[in-house]
């Protein structure tokens, strides 16, 4: 069952920023960030997001769960079209989804002790009181790993480590019983020896909570750890997406392949010597046609006039007019 | 001879909350032409050792102990004149951030050119062309000699500081999480490019929190936890078979893309380097830990040509 649903999704954001900017620009550009983006998140099942810096990934969660307005295209949740849920409507439905950032001191208030901060949303949005809200975030601290809880319910942001930190942000967003969440780059700032150990919590809540997830991580290796399914994303589009292990097998969009052969290992594998070229995408000009069509080593004419289009090939879904074999 | 020597290096920041020990009694051997990687997480200490290592220990930190021998120099004793001639030409470093290493108001040209002039390698028109080659070299086009930084992309500022730091031909260029902030595809071309250097005859000391990439880049790996040196050998041995208890948890909590697929990590965290576990820095984090452990400081062992710093080195195994 499909709980989350985007279609044709967009989100330009001027380069001009300023209004006088705006005003004595000839033309107001803008960064693509968010390009006819389309994906489908299953009940209980994750979807991991891969893509390099500034490829739209953030923004493409961001929008996902309201955080932002898309300029164009429609968001379903559970069968309700959310695209322009404004107000009342749109609070009530806030505890259903959830987003972590990757930096989570800077999503902690400083000056308030981390318990209060992880029982605040079941106060505000009215779903208990003070007294049930504090033996809630009691019980929650203990499954995030933070005991004796009691210990932790008082302490302040910066008397915790960075995975503490971590694992007081995945309280706050879960504590409300969310049905999806957005987790956006959730370990990237933590060392591998601790990372798992947050995949981890999320893993059991995923479980219990049968939790759906969009998982953005710019490493190929965790998104395996995590998602059933992966999305690749380019310069604001998705490029492939299917079952991960298919993916991860047997890429069939050269970018996907070329992600794949840059990550280092410590095994000894098999890499081909497909490179991209070293062109720095620009997200304010992309190119026309395909996107990967300058970088891209199997490039023809009709790549560069042509966009190509997301199909369905053996279950999954590829941008590209020549799919490798 | 080994071309950099250190041995017996500590480290220590005086801050206002206490004395940091970053770095604590850390012996490593690099050999002209060799490529070491040092990896351990952050705040083990990997960044202290590296700027120690051409004696530019960011204050409050101060060298308390241990030698560095460079080239039959030592950096530790050497008069300051002395080590600004080191400086660059003999050993020069890039950074995670390349800005660090280049001015945002000038263009790249310029900066290089300076460079040459300034250690008398050419001159005006002659120290141009040698800039426009060094640029060349590291994978730029031409026209990015009148490039400012802020025109570059992140892996093309890397490849200008790279240009900066190998232009005057050093023997050792140390390269301090050079490709941390940059996507995949880049890090491998400059990862490449590094290795080409490296196969021309200029050792490398790379730090960086990534097993993986070292394993797959150096010919020795040094692994440093909380301020020490744990274990340090050749590539291949150290990843397939390692002695230290903590490299052997660090290397099952690596993600890949092939292979097994497991949730592995090392419970608890580093610790203060204000307040170091007694006994063996691991202890409170080891799953072989006894009550030795917890009192006595383990002293380096070398076993099959590999230093490891355990009580219980070559005997006991993280178990699958
Ligand atoms: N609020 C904003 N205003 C203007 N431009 C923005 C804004 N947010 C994002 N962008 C631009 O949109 C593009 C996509 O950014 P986004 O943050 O979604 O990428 P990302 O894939 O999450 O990158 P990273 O891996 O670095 O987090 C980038 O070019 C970025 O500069
Ligand atoms: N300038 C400084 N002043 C005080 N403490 C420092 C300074 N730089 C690093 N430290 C401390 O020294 C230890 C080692 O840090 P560092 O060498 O930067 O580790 P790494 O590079 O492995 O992340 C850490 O505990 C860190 O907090
Ligand atoms: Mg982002
Ligand atoms: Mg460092």
């Amino acid at each position: 069952m499909v709980l989350v649903e985007a279609r044709d999704l967009k989100k330009y954001f001027p380069v001009e920023k300023g209004v006088i900017e705006r005003i004595l620009a000839r033309k107001v550009r803008y960064v693509r960030a968010v390009d006819n983006v389309s994906l489908e998140v299953g009940k209980g099942e994750t979807l991991a997001l891969v893509g390099e810096s500034g490829s739209g990934k953030s923004t493409l969660g961001r929008l996902l769960v309201r955080l932002l307005d898309p300029d164009g295209g429609t968001i379903t949740f559970n069968g309700i079209d959310i695209t322009r849920l404004k107000g009342e409507k749109l609070r009530k439905l806030r505890r259903r989804f959830q987003i972590i950032f990757q930096d989570p001191y800077a999503s902690l208030n400083p000056r308030m002790v981390v318990g209060e901060q992880i029982a605040q949303p079941l106060t505000e949005l009215e779903l208990a009181s003070a007294s049930e809200a504090k033996s809630e975030a009691l019980k929650i601290l203990k499954s995030v790993g933070l005991v004796p809880p009691e210990d932790f319910y008082n302490k302040y942001p910066h008397q915790l480590s960075g995975g503490q930190r971590q694992r007081v942000a995945i309280a706050r967003a879960l504590i409300v019983k969310p049905d999806f969440i957005v987790a956006d780059e959730p370990v990237s700032m933590l060392d591998v020896s601790i990372r798992a150990s947050i995949l981890d919590i999320l893993e059991t809540f995923k479980r219990e909570l049968s939790l759906s997830t969009l998982f953005i991580t710019h490493d190929l290796a965790v998104a395996r750890l995590v998602g059933e399914k992966l999305a690749i994303m380019y310069l604001g589009k998705i490029v492939e997406e299917g079952p991960t292990e298919d993916i991860l097998e047997k890429p069939l969009h050269p970018y996907t392949k070329a992600l794949i052969d840059s990550i280092p290992s410590i095994r000894k594998r098999e890499k081909s010597k497909l490179g991209l070229k070293d062109v720095t995408p620009d997200p304010v000009n992309p190119p026309e046609g395909c996107r990967l069509y300058p970088r891209c080593p199997f490039a023809t004419e009709e790549c560069k006039l042509r966009e190509p289009k997301l199909e369905t090939i053996k279950g999954r879904r590829v941008a590209c007019h020549y799919p490798l074999q | 001879m080994a071309l950099l020597s250190i041995d017996g290096l500590s480290v220590h920041y005086y801050t206002l909350s206490g004395i940091v020990r970053a770095v604590d009694d850390v012996s490593l051997n690099l050999e002209l032409g060799e490529w070491v990687s040092i990896v351990g997480e952050s705040g083990s200490g990997k960044s202290t050792l590296g700027f120690s290592t051409i004696r530019l220990t960011p204050p409050p930190g101060r060298i308390v102990g241990g030698s560095i021998v460079f080239n039959g120099v030592d950096i530790v004793k050497a008069p300051d004149s002395v080590l600004r001639k080191i400086r660059g030409r003999e050993i020069s470093m890039i950074f995670q951030d390349p800005m660090t290493s280049l001015d945002p108001l000038r263009t790249v040209g310029s900066q290089l050119k300076e460079v040459v002039e300034d250690h008398g390698i050419g001159r005006g028109k002659e120290a141009g062309e040698i800039a426009k080659r060094g640029l060349l070299s590291v994978g730029l086009p031409e026209n990015a000699f009148y490039s400012y930084p802020h025109q570059l992309s992140g892996g093309q500022r890397q490849r200008v500081a790279i240009a900066i730091a190998t232009v005057l031909r050093p023997k050792l260029l140390i390269a301090d999480e050079p490709t941390t902030a940059l996507d995949v595809i880049v890090q491998k071309s400059i990862m490449d490019l590094l290795e080409d250097y490296n196969r021309k005859g200029m050792s490398v000391l790379l730090i960086t929190h990534d097993v993986a990439l070292a394993s797959e880049r150096s010919r020795k790996i040094a692994v440093m936890y909380a301020g020490e040196l744990v274990e340090f050998g050749d590539t291949r041995s150290v990843i397939e078979d390692p002695l230290h208890p903590y490299t052997q948890l660090l290397i099952r909590s690596v993600p890949d893309v092939v292979g097994e697929k497991r949730l592995t990590y090392i419970p608890g965290e580093p610790p203060d380097l204000r307040r170091p576990p007694s006994g063996c820095r691991f202890h409170p984090r080891c799953p072989f830990a006894d009550s030795m452990c917890k009192v006595e400081r383990p002293k380096q062992t070398v076993i099959s040509g590999r230093a490891v710093l355990c009580h219980y080195a070559g005997t006991v195994k993280v178990r699958d």
